[in-house]
């Protein structure tokens, strides 16, 4: 039998000290990485670690459970790993063959049943917070429809718009504070899923099928979402913001939603609120806007699934933070830049089958960026919910 | 002479004795033709490592885009092409082949057999996996590369979505290469049931050979799910039904008309194949790890029946988990206990293999050489993995996980930190087999420190990106997400990592030209593959071995020695932890006869060899045609009321050619 080459096949020791040094240094620098992120909450705005209402509390102290015992475990095994792997290296100088074990009997009961009971310990907690969630989603003070769209977010109140129809908007979910909301989830088209990382966790939106989420947002802020399940080419730029006012002020906003005329000052042909520059016809045929002749447009699931027709109500467009669900802030020069060619700013969006660049002329630019920027309730935005946002920001950097 | 006896008059199995001598083959035409299982192996491996490259720079261009928030290297179509087709390439085309490659080069060698059980169709397989990686590698060329994920996710995947021919090229791609799989599995299933030497119980195969069987079932169990799925898929592309459109929009009356499907049809039936695919990509890996582990520590497998059960287990209830991929669907909180219930379980039996592996290094005596640093690099790489499943087993945890870089990080864990590293340390094992020469050492070593530093600098940053809400998919992030810090650190990585295959590619081509002689048993191995030359000769064994030890060639070696699985007595027992739960009779009277009956049969003198056969590929041909056909429908030629692509009508008398020819032609 041809022996091995010992020189040639195993390191010397030193250079295996070093190695094994290194593995060490790594998975400790990594451990301690982890602990930080684990337990620090933060700022970053789609961050799941830094829970903003009781449901996500919930999913964090489940989360800190596993989390614990899982490091333990991982620790355990790994010191076990890497001191038998150390204990037991050949020195090559070895005469005999090692004792020939092929196993123990007690030692593989155990380490069956320990796994078991630690599993069980995550289990029951498992089960009883999906029962909770699942109670929560049956009841709400505001029910809401959410229309995952290819790609951005319909929103519906119903009852709270023109004529006892539904209020709608769009990537902008405002909220009143300390309410039970309800979210009903309905697509036509693809499957959407819809995650408000600070307020709750993932819940797919599905063709067919109308998933509920019950949660309770307690302070005034702005918090981020994003869509999760990959819904085709914009599937990244698919984003969200759920604005938390106190009641007063969300009661406010629906009222203007619904009565106020937008104020209106860059038509100067006919000075009527109720109508937008004639640059806006292009946009009719797709975009709504409350108190104006812009109504064509269908919206909800009476559009045709396949993406084209509905587009986003921009009733008090100028009091949103962002263009084209999150793609740009909204400000006129990067309105100005998404008027320009949609497609630059998001591909594959269906607002660039119809406004290539060039379609609109930098006049009709020029005009329609001020025009919708002016869509705000007479008395300006709601800010509380900013104001918050500020607060909580420099609460976290403390 | 002790476990590997010979019938009267062999020679040691070590030893070439005369032959009537087999015609050494080579060129390209040896190669199309091969029915030889060690060569059809070496095309598996050969192919899967460049699939293994290409998925690795498709990885590479994807770390790229995302190094900085909003980069447009490439556009977003294009970064759904590409995480599409990582995500196919790797599990396809480079760890499925990969384990196929060492399944064909080495089950037929651990349990004595000359060949697989059916050497045409081993070939068929091989063709058929060939030229189903080519039409998914088409794709490419004919700018339609899927771009929808590599779970299809329905009603995306529906033309009213997808109108190109991108789905329709990965549909077929995965159907051509179903066949392959399903074909491979149930010729190994039949080898190594019915082809292990004399004495080979079933309890005294190597833990490799039982992870093949064992897979080899769930490909066979598994396989027939995503074929329907993907069946149900094409119809409605291609004939207008609606298996997964729940209503579609009437242009004539503008209004929305019910058509019956649902898209969770789609994931029921993705994931009964998908979560036991995930097991058919690791069960190899553990395989292999079980090999291994045990010759450098110089001590049998720790536990051996426990280790056999437990991958039985895993393989079973690995069917029993598919709903912790759809947490987030809403299917309830009744279902959705059950499923956490069981997936955390599947969790016991796999961390009874981790410390049933380390249990066999405590006491042993460890010699690190490049494939045993793999193969504990797996253990301890692969607890992460397993840890951080278990974490979004849990399905309110998993509402927050699902679909972000935390399970990104998580099944890099398994399928790199596992598989992969599982699979190298195969070839640094078995290169020596392969090729009768050893592959460096030395670069080996810094090849293993380079892939563990780049793979944990790539892949464990992407946790902290997944807590932070970095959903997958995602081509781009906006910079105010706090985000680009761990995303570049994880693109540096992914370099590294990149490099580290640089390297590996060096060791092999340096080490097949200058390599040490590996001479039969470099390693100082257990199992039969190490009692014959390296590279075997094309009948493996000059005379089937004798088997009464379940590490055959350390009995033969070093002498009786204690323990399970050698048997003195009349009886043996089956037990597991210890506990007894049956009795037999001890195999090896049984086995001498069944050698002897062979040796009269005049099978030592006469070892049965099969022809190079040409039919399987003009069959698997056949069926590439058939499918390229469909991509590329014209011209047609109508046939009554089917109006045929032209190319599917040859792609079927093509197929039928081959199986015709294949059926009438002498099999040696």
């Amino acid at each position: 039998m041809e022996r091995r080459d010992q020189d040639d096949q195993s390191p010397t020791p030193r250079r295996r000290s070093f190695a094994f040094r290194i593995v060490s240094l790594t998975a400790l620098a990594l451990v301690v990485g982890l602990v930080l992120v684990g337990c620090g909450g933060d700022n970053n705005p789609y961050s799941h670690i830094s829970p903003r209402s009781s449901t996500t509390r919930d999913i964090q102290s489940l989360y800190k459970l596993v989390f614990w015992m899982a490091l333990i475990v991982f620790i355990g095994v790994q010191l076990f790993i890497v001191y038998t792997a150390l204990r037991f290296r050949q020195r090559g100088n070895e005469a005999d063959r090692p004792a020939q074990i092929h196993g123990n009997k007690r030692l593989e009961i155990a380490w069956t049943l320990i796994p078991a009971a630690i599993l069980l310990v995550i289990l029951i907690p498992t089960i009883q917070t999906m029962f909770e969630f699942s109670a929560d989603a049956q009841e709400g003070e505001y029910v809401i429809d959410v229309y995952g769209k290819q790609w951005w977010w319909e929103i519906h109140y119903p009852g709270l718009g023109p004529n006892g129809g539904p209020l709608i908007t769009a990537n902008e979910v405002r909220l009143p504070e300390d309410r039970k909301i309800k979210l009903q989830l309905h697509s036509n088209n693809v499957i959407h899923s819809f995650w408000a990382p600070q307020l709750f966790g993932k819940h797919d939106v599905i063709p067919g099928h109308v998933n509920e989420i019950g949660f309770t947002p307690e302070n005034p802020g702005i918090y981020y979402g994003e869509c999760t399940e990959f819904c085709g080419v914009a599937h990244a730029l698919m984003r969200f913001t759920m604005v938390v006012d106190p009641q007063e002020e969300f009661d406010a906003w629906v009222a203007s939603y619904n009565t106020e005329r937008p104020a209106f000052d860059a038509n100067p042909q006919t000075g009527d609120v109720s109508e937008a520059p004639r640059s806006f016809g292009i946009c009719i045929g797709c975009h709504a806007i409350n108190g104006t002749n812009a109504v064509a447009a269908q919206a909800g699931l009476t559009g045709n699934p396949y993406s084209v027709g509905a587009a986003p109500n921009l009733t008090l467009f100028g009091c949103r933070d962002f263009i084209a669900a999150g793609a740009l802030a909204n400000t006129p020069e990067n309105l100005a830049i998404w008027l320009h060619n949609p497609a630059g700013v998001k591909e594959g969006n269906y607002m660039a089958l119809q406004i290539k660049e060039g379609t609109l002329t930098q006049e009709q630019i020029n005009e329609l960026v001020p025009y919708l920027l002016s869509l705000k309730p007479a008395g300006g935005c709601p800010e509380t919910a900013r104001q918050e946002q500020n607060l909580h920001m420099e609460q976290g950097e403390e | 002479m002790a476990s590997v006896a010979q019938p009267a008059g062999a020679g040691a199995g070590t030893q070439t004795v005369a032959r009537p001598a087999f015609k050494k083959e080579s060129g390209l035409w040896s190669w199309i033709t091969t029915v030889d299982h060690k060569r059809i192996g070496l095309l598996y491996g050969v192919t899967a490592i460049v699939y293994l490259l290409i998925g690795g720079l498709e990885a590479l261009v994807i770390r790229t885009q995302l190094i900085e928030p909003n980069n447009d290297l490439i556009t977003l179509e294009r970064y759904n092409e590409f995480f599409t087709m990582h995500g196919t390439t790797m599990i396809f085309l480079a760890v499925m082949p990969l384990s196929s490659a060492f399944f064909n080069y080495i089950v037929p060698l651990q349990i004595g057999a000359r060949d697989v059980a059916f050497p045409r169709l081993n070939a068929f397989s091989y063709w058929v996996f060939f030229f189903g990686g080519a039409i998914l590698s088409l794709s490419w060329l004919a700018n339609a590369a899927p771009n929808m994920g590599w779970y299809g996710y329905a009603p995306l995947t529906e033309r009213g979505f997808n109108l190109g021919r991108n789905v329709d090229f990965w549909a077929l791609g995965l159907q051509v290469l179903g066949i392959a799989s399903v074909a491979a599995s149930l010729n190994f299933i039949i080898t190594i049931l019915n082809m292990r030497a004399p004495g080979m119980t079933l309890m005294r195969m190597p833990l490799f050979t039982w992870n093949a069987l064992i897979v080899s079932i769930l490909i066979v169990m598994a396989f027939p799910a995503i074929t329907i799925a993907l069946a149900l898929l094409s119809f409605d592309r291609f004939a207008g039904t609606s298996f997964y459109i729940p209503y579609i929009y009437d242009e004539a009356t503008r209004q929305i008309v019910a058509r019956g499907g649902d898209p969770l049809l789609w994931q029921h039936l993705f994931w009964i194949f998908g979560h036991p695919e995930v097991y058919i990509l690791i069960l190899p890996a553990f395989g292999i790890i079980s090999e291994l582990i045990p010759v450098f520590s110089r001590k049998p497998l720790f536990g051996y029946a426990v280790m056999v059960y437990a991958t039985a287990t895993i393989a079973f209830l690995g069917f029993g988990v598919w709903v912790h991929h759809m947490f987030t669907v809403g299917l309830g909180p009744v279902p959705n206990s059950v499923f956490s219930a069981s997936t955390m379980l599947i969790a016991v039996p796999t961390g009874v293999k981790i410390l049933n592996w380390t249990s066999t290094m405590w006491g042993g005596q460890l010699n690190f050489t490049t494939p045993m640093l793999f193969a504990v690099g797996l253990v301890s790489q692969f607890v992460i993995g397993g840890i951080s499943g278990v974490m979004h087993g849990s399905p309110p945890i998993d509402q927050h996980h699902n679909d972000t870089y935390f399970v990104v990080a998580h099944f890099h864990y398994v399928l790199f930190g596992g598989s992969i590293f599982a699979l190298l340390a195969g070839i640094y094992y078995w290169f020596p087999k392969f090729t009768g020469r050893m592959l460096s050492e030395k670069i080996g070593k810094l090849h293993f420190w380079v892939t563990f530093a780049g793979f944990n600098i790539t892949f464990f940053p992407m946790h902290f990106l997944g807590l932070e809400g970095m959903p997958r998919r995602y081509g781009t992030y906006g910079e105010g997400s706090g985000l680009q810090f761990w995303h570049v650190v994880s693109s540096l990585g992914s370099y590294l990592l990149g490099f580290s295959f640089l390297i590996f590619m060096y060791n092999i081509a340096v080490s097949l030209q200058r390599g040490k002689k590996a001479g039969n048993d470099p390693w100082d191995g257990a199992t039969l593959e190490w009692s014959i030359p390296s590279p075997p000769p094309v009948y493996n064994f000059a005379t089937i071995p004798v088997v009464r030890h379940r590490d055959p060639l350390w009995e033969e070696k070093y002498g009786q020695y204690e323990g399970e699985g050698h048997t003195e007595e009349e009886t043996v027992e089956t037990t597991i932890a210890g506990f007894k739960i049956g009795e037999g009779q001890a195999p090896d009277e049984d086995a001498v006869e069944q050698a002897e009956r062979r040796a009269e049969a005049g099978d030592e003198h006469n070892i049965h060899l099969p022809n190079p056969s040409f039919w399987p590929v003009v069959a698997s041909l056949g069926i590439f045609l058939a499918a390229m056909g469909l991509l590329f429908s014209y011209p047609r030629i109508p046939i009554g009321a089917l109006d045929l692509p032209l190319l599917t009508a040859a792609g079927i008398v093509t197929l039928i050619a081959g199986i015709y020819g294949w059926s009438l032609e002498p099999a040696s």
